[in-house]
């Protein structure tokens, strides 16, 4: 027994021993090159599932995907900027493109994009966004989103009216829809689900902006403080001061908005396609979505596009390049803007009828080419981060007026 | 002749490793908070990086629009919150000091708001507040003490008051523990002299419980107010620090302005001043508290 025991310990043992050596002929096999890649999640495992076939593409060099919270992603890109250890390949707004050039973070691409035989797949406003107004191109187009007007089908009905078309038949739905429905004195339903925390500047400005005025002149000068404005901002901030938004809109953010709107408190919502997929599942076909309103100057549909951006200091630079063609191929294109409720923009991808016979991305993709992209200035991110929500709670809970609202962002967007 | 005392190293060397650690994990980045509070420092314009002196400190004093108001909104934070917490907990610590059926359990149960994550707590207080759905406002309408739906944390005038409840809540347990053990510390034959003596229960609790416990009561409320004032999570993902600026505290304008807007050199200045008045507040605390056995001699 105990001799068993002696050979069966030996086996083990020697078994252990040799497969390292295994192991590491394993090692030998993996691709030699690594390229890192950041982004934040648009839907949960949306790009590791897009992204899949890249090893049957690429067996050479080994692709790692690293999500990052959307909460944190500025901070911990920027530090890793100044600090020389950004991914070989991350995700960016255009409007980082200042901050990143300044750090000398970011990478040239212009001469890949002019030798790739597919540019002309993506449309010549993706690669403008991309070049986000500098004279080099620093990012490579990955998505677009086009803000929307989602409307509570039963509610409009109930109601008797249209869906809004100009800015006015939409402050008049507010008020219509807003309504006390068991007669207790206290609202029920609110007209618009109002964004006051972080995040709430893109139905602002398309809201509001839509008089005519713009953040900059074409001098460069910063234009927002209008007496226009003011009277634009004065009819925005009414929606709350009215009481046809809900009480806690001055700290309503994402998820409460979206919230508000399918659980019925709200009739209106400012979204985009990312959250279709949540709000049909929940209100199935009594929802519908339209373009946002018209101002005195047309619509203006503040767009949040987001590009990748390739390390300065890659040492993959050839293999970075590739992932960005990858991700821009019919294939991974197609399963990243399923997967993650994006806007398709590459051809054929734009033609295919699972996006072109969905409501949501149809509305989308109807006014792709007339998105408003936010000026790309240095003062932005603070701007949009931390000034723009302090200063319209503020407005909201009176302290201040629409005309100093006005100053504050104004004079914070030109700060030096 | 006195002989003339050789000079003593050792003791240095032994305490160098000590000193090291202290100078490379506090003194350094201190002294870098101090240095770069007198520059402007955006990290997202390091080409714009330039000494700035007392600059960043004027422009705090004189024109930021949000610093007043934080500063008060500190004050109000960490002296409610440290106030009632004590009082809480000493309540606590004495029902649980008597000896009741399940009181191992009860004591095992205090402890769940203290191992609870800050952000799970701000979470679920700001579900129990929530204007829309929020239980609080059901239960108070059954109560006929309110007609409609109150916003409480987006309403400038209870958004401040409503963290400082969910903060009073995760923090009893450490106060209230730390009180606990120090009551069981107090010598039992105390109490039993004290009674052949004729005092009353009220006499005792006053003459023996609480000169027993009175220096960990000073300790403890000197950690928690360094705690609170630190405290950003339980704001910062209730509120933010809004509406506005009615919620907003020094730590949290400090963590917005370095970590949000990343402005580097303000936000450490913001910082500094935030690190002297709490030193002032300790050190006028210990001097109060000296009797009792705070850590600053007679």
């Amino acid at each position: 027994m105990k001799k068993r025991i002696k050979k069966l310990l030996s086996i083990t043992l020697s078994a252990c021993m040799i497969l390292p050596v295994f192991s590491v002929s394993v090692v030998e096999a993996k691709p030699e090159k690594t390229i890192r890649v950041w982004y934040w999640e648009d839907n949960d495992g949306s790009y590791a599932d897009a992204y899949d076939t890249w090893s049957e593409q690429y067996p050479d060099v080994n692709l790692e995907l690293e999500a990052i919270p959307w909460n944190s992603y500025h901070d911990t890109l920027i530090a890793a900027a100044a600090s020389g250890d950004l991914p070989d390949v991350y995700k960016i707004q255009p409007t980082w493109i200042p901050e990143l050039r300044s750090l000398n973070a970011v990478a040239k691409l212009d001469e890949y994009i002019d030798s790739w035989e597919d540019k002309d797949t993506i449309p010549e406003s993706m690669w403008e966004s991309a070049r986000a107004g500098q004279e080099e191109t620093y990012a490579w187009p990955h998505s677009l989103v086009v803000l929307y007007l989602y409307c509570r089908k039963s509610y409009f009905e109930d109601a008797g009216l249209e869906y809004p078309k100009t800015m006015d038949e939409f402050y008049q739905a507010c008020e219509a829809l807003t309504k006390d429905t068991d007669g207790d004195g206290s609202t029920d339903i609110y007209g618009f689900s109002m964004r006051g925390a972080r995040g709430g500047h893109f139905m602002w400005a398309g809201l509001t902006l839509n008089e005519g005025i713009d953040f900059f002149d074409d001098a460069g000068k910063v234009s927002l403080n209008t007496p226009e404005m003011v009277e634009a901002n004065q009819k925005y901030l009414d929606i709350y001061q009215k009481g046809w938004a809900p009480k806690t809109a001055p700290t309503d953010g994402y998820t409460e908005i979206v919230q508000n709107f399918e659980s019925g408190v709200t009739g209106m919502l400012v979204h985009h396609l990312n959250s279709a997929k949540e709000i049909t599942e929940v209100l199935g076909d009594d929802v519908d979505v339209v373009a946002l309103p018209e101002g005195a100057a047309g619509r203006y549909l503040p767009s949040e596009p987001c590009h990748w951006a390739v390390s300065a200091n890659s040492e993959s630079t050839e293999e970075a390049v590739n992932f960005l063609k990858y991700a821009s191929g019919e294939e991974a294109h197609k399963e990243l803007c399923k997967n993650a409720g994006l806007v398709p923009f590459v051809t054929p991808v734009t033609e295919d009828p699972e996006f072109t016979g969905d409501k949501f991305c149809a509305a989308s993709m109807e006014y792709l080419d007339d998105v408003q992209i936010f000026p790309v200035v240095n003062t932005w991110g603070d701007w949009s981060e931390t000034v723009w929500p302090q200063t319209i709670q503020r407005a909201m809970m009176g302290e201040i007026d629409s005309a100093e609202m006005i100053q504050i962002l104004a004079d914070n967007l030109a700060r030096e | 002749m006195m002989k003339k005392k050789k000079f003593q190293y050792q003791p240095f060397i032994l305490l160098a490793p000590a000193i090291l650690i202290v100078i490379l994990i506090i003194g350094y980045p201190v002294v870098r908070a101090v240095v770069l509070s007198l520059y402007k420092y955006d990290l997202t314009n390091l080409q714009g990086v330039k000494f700035v002196g007392l600059q960043n400190y004027i422009d705090i004093f004189t024109k930021d629009p949000a610093f007043w108001p934080a500063f008060k909104n500190t004050v109000i934070w960490v002296s409610v919150t440290v106030i009632s917490q004590l009082l809480l907990s000493l309540l606590l610590a004495n029902i649980l000091n008597k000896f009741f059926i399940g009181r191992g359990i009860v004591r095992s149960v205090v402890l769940i708001p203290w191992v609870t994550p800050c952000v799970l707590i701000s979470l679920m207080w700001a579900w129990i507040f929530n204007g829309n759905y929020g239980v609080m406002n059901e239960i108070l309408q059954k109560l006929h003490l309110i007609n409609e739906n109150v916003a409480w944390i987006a309403q400038s005038n209870t958004a401040l008051w409503i963290q400082i409840l969910a903060m009073i809540w995760q923090g009893i347990p450490f106060f209230t523990i730390m009180i606990l053990a120090a009551m069981q510390s107090v010598p039992r034959e105390l109490y039993e002299s004290a009674s052949v003596d004729g005092a009353s229960r009220i006499k005792q609790y006053f003459y023996i419980t609480i000169p027993g416990i009175a220096s960990t009561i000073v300790s403890t409320v000197m950690i928690r107010l360094i705690w609170v004032f630190n405290n950003v999570d339980i704001i910062y993902t209730m509120t933010g620090g809004g509406p506005g600026y009615s919620s907003l505290t020094l730590s949290v304008y400090t963590y917005l302005q370095a970590q949000k807007s990343m402005k580097f050199g303000y936000g450490s200045a913001v910082a500094i001043i935030g690190a002297v008045f709490m030193s002032i507040v300790i050190f006028i605390y210990l001097r109060i508290t000296r009797e009792q056995g705070g850590m600053i001699d007679k």
